[in-house]
């Protein structure tokens, strides 16, 4: 038996050729060079998964770099059956303690998604001071607007703030808010930080009644009065560091992207059902007639439809993709409203005067 | 006893000399396969925190089948070690860098975003040499060999700043200097590393690497003015108009409104990486011949008790190695990158000789304290050895 099992003593290199005896109590490990001690059971442990057709390693716990290395297959057998816990395997204490482990990292995963994503973009969003959001909001006007002018036609101008007046007079508690229109073709609206709204151009051309664009400016006046944009950005910052932090800034960095991506879009179509709802409340306080919005996404969805028979799964696809909510659900939702006696938002000398404001423009200035 | 390649034999020690020979072979064990894709559900699952845990399992895996005289070496690390290592440097370097710089630009101060942006840049660079020298001692010190550990005594600090040194002399010569500056960084690691209470030596001069590095430097020339001319050719064979007719495709294709541009940019992109596939492959495969005789000559300048290493790389068999593990991990979507490793490892430990003889009897066990935390900059830097 005694050429069958080696010992490393931990302190040098040397193998030392040792008998041992399988007691009760533990394992006696005695040779020529060794002095005689005992390795109890439960101070034992496996170093890798005992197998057949290797000799068995063990280790105490106790001694730092001991090894003691078993080949004979019956005294393998006579320690396994003495201590069952070096088999490892199916063990219920190792096996729960493994799923606790992972259940507790999804569970830090989650909390952590939640409150990177949802909570503090909310929190920060409400904390962070006027200065912050003044210089935030100028320059994502400046990149979004690009080159384009300012449209400043004086009467125009008059008429667009008497129409934002007369929306946010529907709002118990209005937020700060400045709105300018830029001399662009395309058809849009947004809300950025600081409670800067911008209207384009190809907007009120589009527009058939001051009651859309009164709509348009309400729903709008939802992003600031929620504060999404800039919300929005925080957590752009938030999915940054998450996505390093995930990836290690490496491989996954591109799976990383598309996947902040997906998450920043989804919340859009969140944010766009709050600033919708708050656009119905608000114009129904201020007695503003939703048909105007209706008639206006009417005619968005027609030009969706014409470019659906153009080109079919992708435009979906995008649509799916896309931050605004599906039209011909934000039209069911708004047809819900009773609709009332609407107020004149604007008389048509003045819905003129608005629809022409960009006759004189100027370049963007730093307002 | 059931099968003397896996067990320890006592070394027939050499009486003239008093040490013995060293033989180390690799001994493929089951269960990798397993252990792989374990690993990639699991990262999966907990949206890659887990993969720290992988690393060490796999090293564990590929550690107990590399045998020295018979005895297995043993992977001692955990993962909770690299999880903290990255908890760490997330702390300190990661999330400061993030926070500052983004929040100089939501506070309107641009310019001071791209100083913080600059400094961290510099300071990221500058510690990168310290990024491998801990995690290389991470390794030794959780390496055991018949319970013995390695270790790393020197100070990461002075190693990085030779790395930085190397850096800019590179550069400022055209690579000129880096031949001799491996050599310092080799000269100094491995002077440093110990086995037990035991130090490697490494002594020699870059001189020998010079012959090699000239033909790969004007073999690196000669590709690009090759790639450059083959560029052209193409231009010009399809002709200026369709070039630019291609490119205002793909202007179209990426308005919004054109749903049928998806194919034209998926070929674009495809085009790209093919590119890319092809210059990195070019220059790799030149290069390895300069790699191969650097590994050769530093395995010969190295010296541990009285035996020297001989290293038998050829440029041939590295880009094999490397292209080779480039396709398994690329089609397996990583999920065979344990086998990558395993064939690395094997292909060391099949062309290393030792040479001469060790007194492995009086190696006696390191006295240095075991760092706790793991390879965290490392990580956050994402290079992998092994």
């Amino acid at each position: 038996m005694a050429s069958s099992v080696q010992f490393f003593d931990g302190k040098t290199a040397a193998v030392h050729d040792v008998s041992i005896d399988i007691t009760h109590q533990g394992i006696r490990i005695f040779g020529s060079d060794v002095e005689s001690i005992i390795w109890p059971y439960d101070k034992l442990d496996a170093v890798e998964t005992p197998h057949t057709e290797r000799p068995l390693r063990l280790l105490n716990v106790k001694v730092h770099g001991a090894r003691l290395i078993i080949n004979s297959e019956q005294d393998k057998t006579r320690i396994l059956e003495l201590a069952p816990h070096l088999e490892g395997g199916p063990n219920l204490k190792r096996s729960s303690k493994f799923i606790a482990w992972t259940a507790a990292i999804i569970v830090a995963v989650i909390g952590l998604l939640y409150g990177v994503l949802n909570l503090a973009p909310q929190v920060f969003a409400q904390m962070m001071p006027d200065t912050w959001r003044e210089t935030l909001g100028k320059q994502t006007e400046n990149s979004l607007t690009k080159s384009a002018r300012q449209c400043t036609n004086p009467k125009g101008q008059k008429a667009l703030l008497k129409l934002a007046a007369k929306v946010a007079a529907g709002s118990d508690n209005p937020p700060d808010f400045s709105v300018r229109v830029y001399d662009m073709k395309m058809m849009n609206a947004f809300a950025v930080p600081g409670g800067r709204m911008v209207l384009t151009r190809g907007l009120l051309k589009a527009a058939d009644t001051p009651d859309e664009i009164a709509g348009v400016f309400a729903h709008e006046l939802g992003h600031v009065y929620h504060r999404h944009p800039e919300a929005a950005l925080v957590r752009i910052l938030g999915i940054q560091l998450l996505v390093g932090m995930f990836t290690g800034g490496g491989t996954g960095q591109t799976i990383g992207e598309v996947a902040s991506l997906a998450t920043v879009l989804s919340y859009s179509r969140d944010a766009e059902r709050q600033a919708d709802s708050f656009a119905q409340k608000t114009m129904k306080t201020a007695k503003i007639n939703p048909e105007g919005l209706i008639t206006f996404f009417g005619r968005v969805l027609k030009l969706e439809k014409k470019l659906n028979s153009k080109s079919g799964t992708i435009s979906t696809m995008l649509n799916i993709l896309s931050t605004h909510p599906g039209t011909e659900d934000r039209i069911k939702k708004l047809k819900a409203l009773p609709k009332g006696q609407g107020v004149e938002v604007l008389t048509p000398l003045e819905w003129k005067a608005l629809k022409n404001i960009c006759n004189k423009t100027r370049k963007p200035t730093d307002t | 006893m059931t099968d003397t390649a896996f067990s320890s034999q006592p070394e027939s020690v050499n009486q003239t000399s008093g040490g013995s020979t060293i033989t180390i072979t690799y001994l493929e064990k089951p269960g990798l396969g397993w252990l792989s894709i374990k690993n990639w559900l699991l990262s999966i699952i907990t949206l890659g925190v887990y993969r720290f845990w992988a690393k060490t399992n796999v090293r564990k895996h590929i550690w107990s089948c590399i045998h020295i005289n018979g005895e297995p070496l043993e992977y001692t690390g955990k993962g909770m070690e690299l999880f903290l290592g990255f908890l760490v440097i997330f702390f300190i370097i990661l999330l400061p860098f993030v926070v500052l710089v983004n929040g100089m630009q939501l506070a309107g101060y641009p310019e001071m975003a791209l100083v913080f942006q600059l400094f961290f840049t510099v300071l990221f660079v500058s510690l990168y040499g310290m990024a491998i020298y801990r995690a290389r001692r991470y390794r030794l010190s959780r390496t055991t060999w018949r319970g013995i550990r390695g270790g790393l005594t020197g100070s990461s600090f002075k190693y990085s700043m030779l790395y930085f040194g190397k850096m800019i002399l590179s550069s400022i010569t055209m690579g000129w200097a880096t031949p001799a500056m491996n050599l310092e960084l080799q000269d100094r690691i491995t002077n440093e590393m110990q086995f037990g209470d035991t130090y490697f030596s490494f002594k020699g001069r870059s001189g020998p690497l010079y012959s090699r590095y000239a033909a790969c430097w004007f073999g690196s020339i000669f590709v690009y003015v090759v790639l450059v001319l083959v560029s052209a050719g193409i231009f010009f064979a399809i002709g200026k108009e369709n070039f630019s007719a291609f490119f205002a495709g793909l202007d179209d294709a990426l308005k919004e409104d054109n749903s049928n541009g998806i194919s034209t940019i998926i070929m674009f992109v495809v085009m790209i990486y093919a590119g890319f596939a092809i210059v990195f492959g070019l220059f790799g495969i030149v290069w390895s011949f300069y790699k191969a005789r650097e590994l050769a000559v530093f395995a010969s300048y190295t010296k541990f008790d009285n035996a020297t290493f001989r290293f038998n790389a050829t440029g041939w068999s590295l880009v094999g190695l490397w292209l080779g593990n480039f396709l398994l991990v690329l089609f397996t979507l990583g999920i065979a990158s344990p086998f990558a490793m395993q064939r690395m490892v094997k292909y060391f430990i099949s062309r290393l000789e030792v040479v001469g003889w060790i007194d492995v009897q009086k190696i006696t066990q390191s006295k240095q304290k075991l760092d706790p935390r793991g390879e965290g900059m490392l990580d956050a830097f994402d290079l992998d050895g092994f």
